[in-house]
């Protein structure tokens, strides 16, 4: 078996959020994420193990406590918030931890 | 004293001596009838084996420690061969931390994994989360603001 929690997600701050994802070529779905929040944690490895197989888009997290500005202008609320970003536009959010199955089936419309 | 005095002070069992014994690890002097006969410095030799057991060292680690007592040191870890035993315990610890804490990683990963799946099968149940509370966020009321 390998373990996708060896890997941890690239981060992004709200220094970087422009270049890294509304600037991006490849749509990116960022994780809206805190260290104190349990289902992101259950979520990490999951989206680890997902970022190594897709190759439609990147995945990165953005520390919620860490980074206000982002979270604020995307109206994140409640983590883990994946968001999916194209063209510099969210076009589709998911709010709370879902198996990878169900991540992929939620995204799919919008892929 | 005779065996049976040394194993009581000693908290273990004649058997135990004798077998020490048989490994020339706590040799015995004789009385003329027979009987094995010992003094407070085998209480002493004894007490370290004894001790260091106790850590988990197997019966043969212990001999370097005993043989330094006997030779006249005042500690049994006195001496350079007990200082290698410390060291390759130390080596072999720090292997059985390194295997254990990759089993617990892989524990805790395959943990998370499982909780979202049972989670998320939960029939008619919201996905797990955390919701951002303004207190605990303040500066997002200004940044919306």
């Amino acid at each position: 078996m390998t373990s996708g929690a060896k890997h941890a997600l690239p981060s992004v701050t709200d220094a970087t959020f422009a270049a890294e994802v509304l600037d991006s070529d490849v749509p990116v779905l960022v994780d809206f994420t805190a260290a104190w929040c349990g289902p992101c944690r259950m979520i990490d490895p999951v989206l680890a193990e997902l970022a190594t197989e897709e190759n439609r888009f990147r995945i990165v997290s953005i520390d919620v406590d860490a980074n206000p500005q982002t979270t604020a202008a995307y109206g994140v609320l409640s983590m883990p918030t994946l968001t999916l970003f194209r063209g510099g536009e969210p076009v589709k959010s998911l709010v709370g931890a879902r198996p990878k199955r169900r991540i992929l089936a939620d995204l799919a419309d919008a892929l | 004293m005779r065996i049976g005095e040394l194993a009581d002070r000693a908290g273990t069992t004649t058997r135990a001596l004798r077998y020490y014994e048989s490994r020339g690890l706590l040799p015995a002097r004789r009385t003329v009838n027979g009987y094995r006969e010992y003094d407070e410095s085998d209480l002493r030799l004894l007490r370290q084996i004894r001790t260091l057991q106790a850590f988990g060292f197997g019966l043969e680690d212990t001999r370097p420690f005993v043989e330094c007592l006997q030779s006249g040191h005042p500690a049994g870890d006195a001496c350079p061969a007990s200082l290698a035993v410390y060291r390759a315990k130390l080596a072999e610890l720090d292997a059985c931390i390194s295997r254990m804490q990759e089993v617990r990683a892989e524990v805790a990963a395959q943990l998370a994994r499982a909780e979202v799946t049972v989670a998320a099968n939960l029939p008619g149940g919201p996905e797990p989360r955390c919701d951002l509370l303004p207190d605990r966020f303040p500066s997002q009321k200004e940044a919306t603001a």
